[in-house]
């Protein structure tokens, strides 16, 4: 009977103590650092702050602009017009004329896509007009001509003020300088650029 | 002052900052309102590209303001604004920093970033109104909260940290710098911190009479978004534990992971060694592509085969994130791995 001992160490499940393929990415090297600590970056900031102070300005002094001067909300300034599922806003003071039964196109719709003027106009024109003014108009500098005007007793279309196919706000018409001889029936209406407001 | 006809040719551009979508629920518009007199006129804007106002601009100038409108509930949000005009001075901020992003700089909370500023068009005329001659620059900061990404974000609730009114001209050919090594933003944990810093130039109040009065309006407008530092852990191994046969699961927390990075768990045999490139586990990656941190809970489970190669003795397990800034372990843990089965056995034979 022969006996001898055997010892066997198992390839099951690490067969390969030493592998030139594991070596060499093990030996590869990246540049890598640890993510700094609170205290690190606060000491970091500390020393450069001493080589590149920060900007020196004035102290605050006055109310923040950007809150005191932030425009108005643009849904206060507009007008909704909505029919069919689009809607478009443009600025109040463009609807120059609203005839009857036009109340529930004024209002958003449940569901309604919003668009562009141009998309919107396009698709809407068989009940839109829109008037061409100038821009000395649309700063209530100019009345609209008597004709455009009398044609709104008729209209049944919703019109619309339009500088170069844009609407555009047309203010009311500004009260013309007082002068010793123009006091007259058609004053209200008749300014002229003299009315021009000088900045 | 005459009223001037000259047509100035102003851009349209939608601006960096503009995040809002035109589509089925939101749709952006541009309003020109003129100065003084707030004539509004409505703009038809695509999602990109520019046109020319076809209305002159008055010699008080004109705001051009950008919003997007969402259609339910219908809601308006001021994306930007600038304020063109013959006499009113053209300044110009860009903010870099180590992250290449765009069209919105963001950067991390540890990191510095660069203001590089410009102011043309003062006039010197001592009989000039000051809004001609002078331009208010303002520096903002607002927090996002613990985990907020700054959607929905009121800034009128940002801070004003300074203001200073400037005279001097900068010319946009050769910009001044200013240099921010780290974040103003509020907070204790200085890793921690999150928001946007906003820098700002303002035109100043300019009224002449009681006829015309311009308020106050922005000329130029950037912010940098600021993200915390990444952080995480392994749990499941403990320092030097000796690990036989399989590997324990390993629960992997990801905290604010920086957008467009890369965080993974590598191995390698021996001891720690910061730098070292080591096999990747599978599951461990995690590619983060969106535009604010992220963070995450991974479980890696089954991975015995990752250290098939190294075979037993001492292994290094890190947690790893490349981001623009550079590659940084969040955490580490070394143990001793012996998978090797021993068996004596004894053989007899009839000889």
């Amino acid at each position: 009977m022969k006996t001898f001992k055997l010892s066997l160490s198992s390839c099951i499940l690490a067969a390969v103590s030493f592998h030139p393929v594991a070596e060499a990415q093990t030996s590869a090297r990246m540049k890598m650092r640890d993510v700094p600590t609170h205290e690190e970056v606060v000491e970091a900031a500390a020393k450069a702050l001493e080589d590149t102070p920060p900007p020196v300005f004035k102290p605050i002094k006055g109310e923040d602009p950007t809150v005191a001067y932030k425009p108005v909300d643009l849904i206060s300034r507009s007008d909704v017009v909505c029919h069919h599922g689009l809607a478009t806003l443009i600025p109040k003071r463009a609807i120059i004329h609203t005839p009857k039964g036009m109340a529930d196109r004024m209002v958003m719709q449940d569901g309604a896509r919003l668009s562009g003027w141009n998309e919107f106009f396009m698709a809407n024109r068989a009940w839109i007009r829109t008037v061409e003014v100038s821009r000395v108009q649309a700063e209530g500098n100019k009345p609209l001509d008597e004709a455009t005007l009398k044609s709104f007793e008729k209209e049944t279309r919703l019109v619309v003020a339009v500088f170069q196919q844009g609407p555009i706000s047309v203010l009311p018409l500004r009260a013309p300088e007082e002068a010793p001889d123009s006091a007259g029936p058609d004053s209200a209406t008749a300014s002229t650029d003299s009315n021009v407001a000088k900045p | 002052m005459k009223a001037n006809q000259l047509i100035l040719a102003a851009a349209l551009m939608l601006p960096g900052s503009c995040w809002a979508q035109n589509g089925s629920t939101y749709f952006n518009y541009i309003r020109q309102v003129q100065q003084p007199t707030d004539v509004d006129r409505s703009v038809d804007v695509s999602p990109t590209g520019e046109a020319l106002s076809p209305l002159a601009i008055d010699p008080g100038g004109a705001r051009f303001e950008l919003w997007t409108v969402k259609a339910s509930p219908l809601t308006s949000y001021l994306l930007d604004t600038r304020y063109v005009g013959t006499f009113v001075p053209i300044t110009q901020v860009v903010i870099r920093s180590q992250d290449p992003y765009g069209p919105i700089p963001r950067t991390r909370a540890d990191k510095p970033f660069y203001v590089d500023i410009s102011i043309e068009g003062l006039l010197t005329d001592p009989g000039a109104p000051e809004a001609a001659k002078k331009v208010n620059f303002l520096h903002h900061v607002q927090s996002y909260g613990a985990s907020g990404t700054g959607d929905g974000l009121d800034r009128t609730q940002a801070t004003l940290l300074t203001q200073n009114e400037m005279i001097e001209a900068i010319p946009a050919t050769s910009p001044s710098t200013l240099t921010y090594v780290i974040t103003s933003l509020p907070g204790s944990n200085a890793l921690k911190k999150r928001g946007e810093e906003r820098f700002s130039f303002w035109s100043l109040d300019d009224k002449q009479g009681d006829d015309y009065h311009v308020p106050p309006s922005q000329l130029a407008s950037q912010f940098i978004q600021i993200w915390p530092v990444a952080d995480g852990s392994l749990a499941g191994i403990t320092p030097n534990q000796m690990i036989r046969f399989s590997l324990p699961n390993v629960t992997i927390t990801l905290n604010d992971l920086y957008p467009e990075s890369h965080t993974y768990v590598q191995v390698y045999k021996g001891a720690p060694a910061l730098g070292t490139v080591g096999k990747i586990v599978s599951g461990s990656s995690k590619q983060i592509h969106g535009s604010t941190p992220e963070s995450h809970v991974l479980v890696l489970s089954g991975y015995d085969s990752v250290f098939d190669e190294g075979g037993d003795g001492q292994w290094t397990m890190e947690l790893v994130t490349e981001t623009p800034f550079g590659a940084e372990r969040l955490s580490h843990v070394t143990f001793n791995l012996d998978r090797t089965i021993e068996m004596n056995g004894t053989v007899t034979t009839i000889d």
